[in-house]
């Protein structure tokens, strides 16, 4: 099954710049992919057309056999709660402690709360926070922040994860931790896309290499490296 | 689904953090709506004045002091004829004299007066005081001349269209007033939820990434901006009831004192107070509302 499918999908900015040239590609689901190149190259935007953050000025975009290029915008959060999102700032909210922040991605999309009560701290020991639940943001690690805003992407179970250079703040020890729990997440059926720069990372995993230039796809390889 | 104590903890933990802003916006809607709800009791109450004025508005018939008594019989079952008439008074030479003089009693004017020159007249009352220009006309001819028998009318035209002008000159600056408070109570409104929706962005981004919908996403700032108006009007109807009865009540007796009216009708009269209190709490609630929902728009693109 297709998880997620770009035809012909172009993205071309305000300015006239064009950030996605004629993009097709099919991830299917469970793979593991890594979306890699030089900065500027579209990774960026071709995540947020995925949450259709941004919307692709050309082509169609599928997810789970879905064109969401006509979605309306009430049906924008629907979408995004099957996808899960990670960032290279984590995103966390400071005044909120680690269980009520990875809590609080439930009680938005209206989970009742004895509901909440099971899930977080599951998700929390998938990432291995079990400990933590009653820390602050600024008494974590980095890479543990880090851990904390998987948790927040994955506990509402989302058939497709994204992370858009989750490991770009870490040492690379740390990094080696994320990328665990993202393999772990990903054996469970989840379709992961990572965003990345981290060269060791990609040529370590050996997983789907896909790499962008100025937009357009010059590489896509099964279990690949980095490149030169 | 909806989880309303999730509403009101947000609510108020914003009011919190933005208390001072969100303290300005109530007392300004407190202020504006004050004013309103002022002001509409005084064009209620000058309403009432005029009413009142109205009704008692008569049309004195002065008779020629040779009228026989024929005529004035004629004339005053002529005038009982009419529909719009109420009642016909008769008032003799005598009697104007004597309440003539009733009412300057010890004035050296009495002196002066030799014999008695005041005539005898009818008053008239109407039963719809608005036709009184057509029944005064019936006292003169084709020619513009009194008919027979009547020396001078009298009614009190000018009076009731004083008043009239006064109430609408009222009403036009109080509506301008309104206006431009009501303007600066939105714009107030509007930037506390403009501030509360910036120190709560990263949360905003976090929800909408998570895919929480838009209304949940709004609601609680429309709380926010509701209780703000709410709250305001509230407290302007406190206001109302406590300083602006007691000024009204002086200013008018004021008033009553210096244009001498008597009629001057005083607050207090029932429903309409009442809708004027609930009103003003409903126009708060609607204030805020409506300002939250404007900042949003603007500020929360999802």
């Amino acid at each position: 099954m297709n998880m997620i499918e770009f035809r012909d999908v172009s993205k071309i900015y305000d300015d006239n710049m064009a950030a996605l040239k004629k993009i097709n590609l099919v991830i299917k689901k469970g793979e593991f992919l890594f979306l890699v190149g030089p900065s500027g190259s579209g990774k960026s935007t071709f995540i947020k057309l995925i949450i259709k953050e941004i919307s692709e000025s050309r082509g169609n975009i599928f997810i789970a056999g879905k064109n969401i290029c006509n979605l309306k915008a009430s049906k924008i959060p629907q979408l995004r709660r099957n996808v899960g999102c990670v960032f290279q700032d984590f995103k966390l909210l400071p005044d909120k402690t680690i269980f009520e922040n990875v809590a609080f991605a439930l009680e938005v999309i209206g989970k009742p709360g004895y509901e909440i009560k099971i899930l977080v701290p599951q998700v929390l020991k998938l990432v291995g926070l079990y400990n933590k639940l009653n820390s602050y943001p600024n008494q974590l690690s980095g890479g543990e922040q880090q851990r904390v805003s998987i948790a927040r992407a994955f506990v509402n179970r989302p058939p497709i994860l994204l992370a858009d250079e989750p490991t770009g703040n870490l040492d690379p020890t740390t990094s080696e931790g994320i990328m665990k729990i993202l393999s772990r997440i990903n054996i469970i059926g989840t379709t992961v896309l990572m965003a990345t720069h981290d060269r060791n990372i990609v040529n370590s995993m050996r997983r789907r290499v896909v790499e962008l230039e100025e937009g357009e796809i010059i590489r896509d390889q099964k279990r690949g490296v980095y490149g030169d | 689904m909806v989880r309303p104590k999730y509403f009101f903890s947000e609510t108020f933990t914003s009011l919190r953090r933005n208390f001072f802003m969100g303290f300005t916006a109530i007392t300004t809607v407190a202020i504006t709506l004050f004013i309103v709800g002022f002001f509409s009791l005084i064009v209620y109450d000058i309403q009432g004045v005029i009413n009142s004025v109205k009704s008692e508005v008569e049309l004195e018939v002065y008779l020629e002091d040779d009228t026989s008594e024929e005529l004035r019989d004629f004339i005053e079952n002529e005038i009982l004829s009419w529909k719009e008439v109420d009642s016909v008074n008769y008032v003799s030479k005598e009697q104007a004299l004597e309440s003539f003089k009733e009412q300057y009693e010890g004035s050296d004017i009495l002196k002066e007066i030799g014999g008695n020159p005041l005539p005898a007249s009818f008053e008239i009352t109407l039963k719809s005081p608005e036709k009184i220009d057509r029944v005064a006309l019936r006292f003169y001819d084709k020619d513009g001349n009194y008919i027979d028998g009547v020396n001078d009318v009298i009614w009190g035209k000018d009076y009731v269209d004083k008043l009239f002008s006064i109430t609408a000159i009222i009403g036009t600056v109080a509506l301008l007033i309104i206006i431009v408070l009501l303007l600066a109570a939105i714009v107030l409104i509007f930037n506390t939820i403009r501030l509360s929706i910036y120190s709560r962005r990263k949360e905003i981004e976090v929800m909408k990434l998570v895919g929480a919908t838009n209304w949940f996403v709004r609601i609680p700032f429309l709380f926010e901006g509701f209780f703000e108006g709410f709250t305001g009007g509230i407290v302007s109807a406190i206001l109302l009831y406590f300083v602006g009865n007691f000024l009204l009540i002086k200013g008018e007796r004021i008033i009553a004192d210096t244009i001498r009216i008597k009629e001057l009708a005083m607050i207090g009269s029932g429903n309409v107070i009442f809708f004027v209190y609930i009103g003003i709490v409903i126009a708060g609630g609607l204030i805020g509302i409506l300002s939250s929902a404007i900042a949003l728009r603007r500020y929360v693109k999802i």
